[in-house]
C-alpha cells in the first residue's frame, strides 16, 4: 500500500501536476498544446485507460494535483474510474474533473455523487481548453502561479 | 424550409425527424403532474445523447486541430487563406453548436428540479443577460408584472432570454427594437407575453417556428433551428405551453402559459 497522496498547501514553485485520462490520442495532443499556452505552469501526464492510471498511481509513477478524466472510455469509463479512485483511501482525496463531449443533465448528479469534484462539457474551441487548464489552480484553491514558463511532460 | 444542404445538416435533419416522431407519444400523456417523468423522455434522451456524443467528439477535435493548424501557419497565410480558415472555423463552430443544441433539446427539463419560481425575477435576470445586445441594437426592454410558477429557474430564464434574443435579432431594419414583457396571473395560470415591434411572423408560420430546424430566414445564419423548439419543450415540461399569438400591431407576440405554483410559502394563489 502506498501512502495517501499529500495535498499540497501550495505549489511551492513547482508546476501544477495534471493527469489526463482519455482514450483519444487527439485529446492528449490538444491538452498538451493548450497547457503550453496556459498562463499557469503545468506538467501533464497522459493515460489512455483508467486501469493504467490506477496502476501508475499505485506505483507513484504519476502524482497528480488533479486528474482530468474522460467520461466515455472503453473497458473502464470515467464513472467507474471515479468510483475506483473514491473507494481507495490512497486516492480518494485526489480532485477529479470529469469531461465529456456531451454531458447529460443526469450525468452531473451521478458523476458528482460518485466522487468527482467537477463535471464539464469539453470546451468547443481551443481558447476554452486553455482557459479550462488555466482555471485549475483557482479551482483547487491554490495560489495562482506567477510564472508563465511552460513545462509539458508526457 | 430550412436551407440545409450539407451532409452534416442532412444527418441532423434525419435525427430531428426521429426526435419529432417521439413527440406525439409524449404529448398524449402530458399532464400537470408530468414534470420529471421517465420513459419516452429517457429513451429519447439516451438516444440523442449517444448520437450527440459520437458526432460532437470528432467535430470538436477537428475544430481544435484546425485552430492549431491555422495558428501554426498564420504568418504564411495569404488573405484568401485566412478567409478560408475563418470560414472553416465558422462551419465547425456551427456544427458543434447544432449538436449541443440537439442534446439540449432532447434533455428538456430532465435532471432538473422544478421549484416555486418568481417569473418577475426570471424576466429580470433574462433581461439583464441580453442587456449588452439590446444596447448594441439600440433597443429597449420593459418588464412588468409577476407570478410564481413551478419551474426550474435557470431553464425559465433561458426560455425568456431566448425570446428576448429573438426579438432583438428579428428587428425591423428601420426601427429600434422595443420589447415589452408582461406577466399576469389569471385562471390558475401565469401568462408571460413578450411583444416586440420587429419583423413579425406570418400567421401561417406561427406554429412552424416551433418545429425542429425550421428557420423562417435561413440566411440569417446565427440561428440553429433549435431555439423555439427547446423553449416549447422546456415550457411543456413544466406543464405549460408557448405559442405565437395574433397581434394587432406589426411585430411578434409570444405567449407563454405556465400553471401557477400552489405552494404554502406563497400567498395569493401564486401571485407575488
Amino acid at each position: 500500500m502506498t501512502a495517501p497522496h499529500p495535498r499540497p498547501p501550495g505549489l511551492d514553485n513547482r508546476p501544477l501536476r495534471v493527469t489526463v485520462v482519455d482514450d483519444d490520442a487527439n485529446e492528449h495532443l490538444l491538452v498538451e498544446l493548450a497547457a503550453s499556452e496556459a498562463t499557469v505552469e503545468v506538467e501533464v501526464d497522459f493515460f489512455v485507460d483508467g486501469r493504467e492510471l490506477l496502476a501508475a498511481l499505485a506505483d507513484q509513477r504519476t502524482t497528480p494535483d488533479v486528474v482530468m478524466v474522460d467520461l466515455r472510455m472503453p473497458t473502464m469509463d470515467g464513472r467507474q474510474l471515479v468510483a475506483a479512485l473514491s473507494a481507495s483511501p490512497t486516492t480518494a482525496a485526489i480532485p477529479v474533473m470529469v469531461l465529456s463531449s456531451a454531458v447529460r443533465p443526469n450525468d452531473y448528479r451521478t458523476v458528482l455523487e460518485g466522487g468527482a469534484r467537477w463535471v464539464e462539457t469539453k470546451p468547443g474551441d481551443f481558447e476554452g481548453l486553455v482557459s479550462l487548464i488555466a482555471s485549475l489552480p483557482r479551482r483547487l484553491g491554490l495560489p495562482t502561479a506567477q510564472t508563465t514558463s511552460m513545462l509539458v511532460g508526457s | 424550409m430550412t436551407a440545409i444542404e450539407t451532409n452534416e445538416g442532412a444527418v441532423a435533419l434525419h435525427l430531428a425527424g426521429a426526435l419529432c416522431a417521439v413527440e406525439p407519444i409524449e404529448g398524449a400523456r402530458r399532464g400537470a403532474d408530468d414534470v420529471g417523468v421517465v420513459g419516452v423522455d429517457d429513451t429519447l434522451d439516451a438516444f440523442a445523447h449517444e448520437v450527440a456524443h459520437d458526432l460532437r467528439a470528432p467535430v470538436r477535435t477537428a475544430r481544435l486541430l484546425a485552430d492549431r493548424l491555422v495558428a501554426d501557419v498564420a504568418d504564411d497565410l495569404s488573405e484568401r487563406g485566412s478567409d478560408l480558415a475563418a470560414r472553416l472555423d465558422t462551419a465547425l463552430a456551427q456544427m458543434d453548436h447544432m449538436i449541443l443544441s440537439m442534446l439540449d433539446y432532447a434533455s428538456g427539463t430532465q435532471g432538473t428540479t422544478p421549484i416555486p419560481t418568481d417569473v418577475g425575477d426570471a424576466v429580470h435576470t433574462a433581461a439583464s443577460l441580453v442587456e449588452a445586445d439590446a444596447l448594441v441594437a439600440g433597443g429597449r426592454i420593459t418588464t412588468s408584472g409577476s407570478a410564481v410558477v413551478t419551474a426550474t429557474p435557470t431553464l425559465l430564464v433561458r426560455v425568456i432570454q431566448n425570446l428576448l434574443t429573438n426579438a432583438l435579432k428579428y428587428a425591423r431594419p428601420d426601427a429600434a427594437p422595443t420589447i415589452a414583457v408582461t406577466t399576469t396571473a389569471f385562471d390558475g395560470e401565469a401568462h408571460i407575453v413578450v411583444e416586440d415591434n420587429g419583423l413579425g411572423i406570418p400567421a401561417c408560420d406561427r406554429e412552424r417556428v416551433f418545429q425542429l430546424l425550421e428557420r423562417l430566414e435561413p440566411e440569417r445564419a446565427s440561428g440553429s433551428g433549435f431555439g423555439l423548439p427547446i423553449c416549447r419543450r422546456i415550457i411543456r415540461g413544466f406543464g405549460g405551453d408557448i405559442t405565437i399569438a395574433a397581434s394587432d400591431t406589426p411585430g411578434t407576440r409570444v405567449h407563454v402559459r405556465l400553471p401557477l405554483a400552489l405552494h404554502p410559502e406563497h400567498d395569493c394563489l401564486g401571485v407575488a
